[in-house]
């Protein structure tokens, strides 16, 4: 089978930096697939994800490919990948109704008339599980709650139908039960509408939880990718063994004890 | 309805409001309170002020009825500084949206257009290119708005800056918006507040401009308006200074009453700002 994405030698460096921020990155995406790609801020986990999704500031440096090879041309946005970000405060335009936000995508993609994408964003709404759907079509984003908004991101995100879901921190900005809401959503979007997943993220744990493989990243350099099982219980990278040590568990010993005793 | 409160908790904008819906409403009535040409001769030449109840503020030295002129003056007054601000927002929200959109070479070209406007003195601009092209309404009007586009435009494309990098902006990019559309749809709105604000100073500054123009005589020579009222009083201005102050008057009251009117779209748009 094709690789859905797929990245050869990909480097990256910001405009008036010398220091690449994403070096030598080669992987591999197999349609279906869940990737979570971690690593601390810094490591050039989101320079990838805006890589992939052609969001790179004008004057970036690149070298390396990134090609679809399943899809045999170039990605078009919208189509073929959908993205949704961190922060719930500024992922949505404050001043357009949510049913436009999410009809605009399926609208430019599918063909579709106002209308006919007005009911595609009321389908996508419930789906995504937002109280009364109908009003919330003509609400704005300032109406919603984080979780909420995070929810109607992902729907816009979907709207068109990609192949792939990149979701960059998407949950970060949450707390841990709407987290927890957020990850199960898109888990179940994902199986039910056949998608791709790329997920970034600091949580190793949510990474293991969500996906089949994981790829760490540390200072730009990709050091390790493997099957999710694999890279927790038995980490070839000393970087990754470092990673999986400074995560804190519940089920952990206390790290302070007898104090107040 | 949340706006509407928050406008009304400033008092300056409420008396702005209140002066400007006076003027408009005189301004829109004017056919039906002083039907006929007020450039017509109704009486007796240089009545002063309240000694004649059918001229309560007199004729000027022709024996037109000030009041009929300043009436019929409101309507110019108002329609060429709603008008040459309109164009002037219209103008300069594209123009900075576009430039700080686009950035780069273009952001470059547009703005040193922007900056070659705004060295000439907008007056003078106005002068010269009503003195080229025929004195006329709409003419006045461009010619205001030229002078006037270059602060909406700046104050535009500062906020596009910082608007662009939001996460909703990339959103756009990445549904596959076009570029242009991203730009006048997404950005431009979220830009416009800071630009409305401004835009009442600049009516304030136009209806100045036009009476300036007026008074140099070249405004329309067909309407009455404020500047050409006192232009026309200003060869009588020692026996029958009533005639330059009483348009001067109603001048002064309609830049106030912008300029309230703005100060209170201003603390409402920060109350919103507050308050989210």
């Amino acid at each position: 089978m094709t690789a859905l994405l797929k990245l050869e030698g990909y480097t990256l460096t910001y405009p008036r930096q010398t220091e690449p921020a994403l070096i030598d990155i080669s992987l591999e995406l197999a349609a279906g697939e869940k990737l979570a790609v971690i690593g601390e801020s810094g490591s050039g986990k989101s320079t990838l994800a805006r890589a992939v999704a052609c969001l790179n500031p004008r004057g970036t440096c690149e070298s390396g490919t990134i090609s679809w090879p399943s899809l045999g041309r170039s990605a078009q946005a919208g189509s073929d990948f959908g993205m949704v970000f961190q922060d719930p405060g500024s992922n949505l335009n404050p001043v357009l109704r949510i049913g436009e936000q999410v009809a605009e995508a399926a609208r430019e993609h599918l063909d579709l008339s106002w209308k006919e994408a007005e009911a595609v964003a009321l389908d996508l709404l419930k789906k995504v599980q937002i109280p009364q759907p109908e009003a919330a079509l003509r609400a704005y984003p300032h109406q919603f709650s984080g979780g909420q908004r995070q929810r109607i991101a992902i729907a816009a995100a979907i709207a068109a139908r990609p192949r792939l879901l990149i979701a960059d921190e998407a949950t970060s900005a949450l707390d841990t039960l709407v987290q927890a809401e957020i990850v199960r959503l898109i888990e179940t979007l994902v199986t039910t509408e056949k998608m791709t997943l790329m997920f970034i993220t600091h949580d190793i744990a949510l990474a293991s939880q969500l996906a089949d493989r994981i790829a760490v990243m540390h200072r730009g350099r990709l050091v390790e990718i493997g099957p999710a099982e694999e890279i927790v219980a038995n980490p070839r990278d000393p970087y990754t063994r470092h990673l999986l040590d400074t995560h804190i568990d519940l089920d952990d010993a206390p790290r302070i004890s007898g104090g107040a005793a | 309805m949340s706006a509407l409160r928050r406008f009304a908790r400033s008092p300056e904008g409420v008396v702005g409001f209140v002066i400007l819906l006076t003027l408009a409403s005189v301004a829109l009535l004017a056919p039906v309170l002083f039907p006929g040409d007020p450039l017509r001769i109704a009486g007796a030449p240089l009545i002063p002020p309240f000694t004649d109840p059918s001229f309560p503020l007199g004729t000027d030295r022709l024996g037109r009825d000030v009041l009929a002129g300043l009436v019929h003056g409101a309507r110019a007054s108002l329609i060429v500084g709603i008008a040459a601000a309109l164009v002037a927002v219209l103008i300069g929200s594209i123009v900075g949206t576009l430039a700080g959109f686009a950035g780069g070479l273009i952001d470059e070209a547009l703005m040193r257009v922007v900056d070659a406007f705004q060295i000439v003195p907008g007056f003078l601009l106005a002068l010269a290119f009503v003195s080229v092209l025929q004195p006329s309404l709409p003419i006045v009007i461009l010619a205001i708005a030229l002078g006037a586009w270059t602060g909406p435009a700046r104050l535009a494309r500062a906020e596009v800056l910082s608007i662009r990098e939001r996460d909703y902006v990339a959103s756009a990019r990445i549904i596959g918006m076009h570029p242009l559309e991203i730009a006048l749809r997404e950005v431009l709105p979220n830009a416009l507040p800071p630009v409305l604000a401004l835009s009442a100073v600049i009516v304030a500054g136009a209806v100045l401009t036009e009476a300036a123009l007026s008074f140099l005589g070249l405004g329309d020579p067909n309407i009455v308006t404020w500047g050409s009222m006192i232009a026309e009083g200003r060869a009588v201005l020692r026996s029958a200074p009533y005639l330059s102050i009483i348009p001067g008057l109603a001048l002064v009251a309609t830049v106030v009453g912008t300029y309230l009117f703005g100060e209170g779209l201003t603390a409402m748009l920060s109350r919103r700002e507050q308050h989210s």
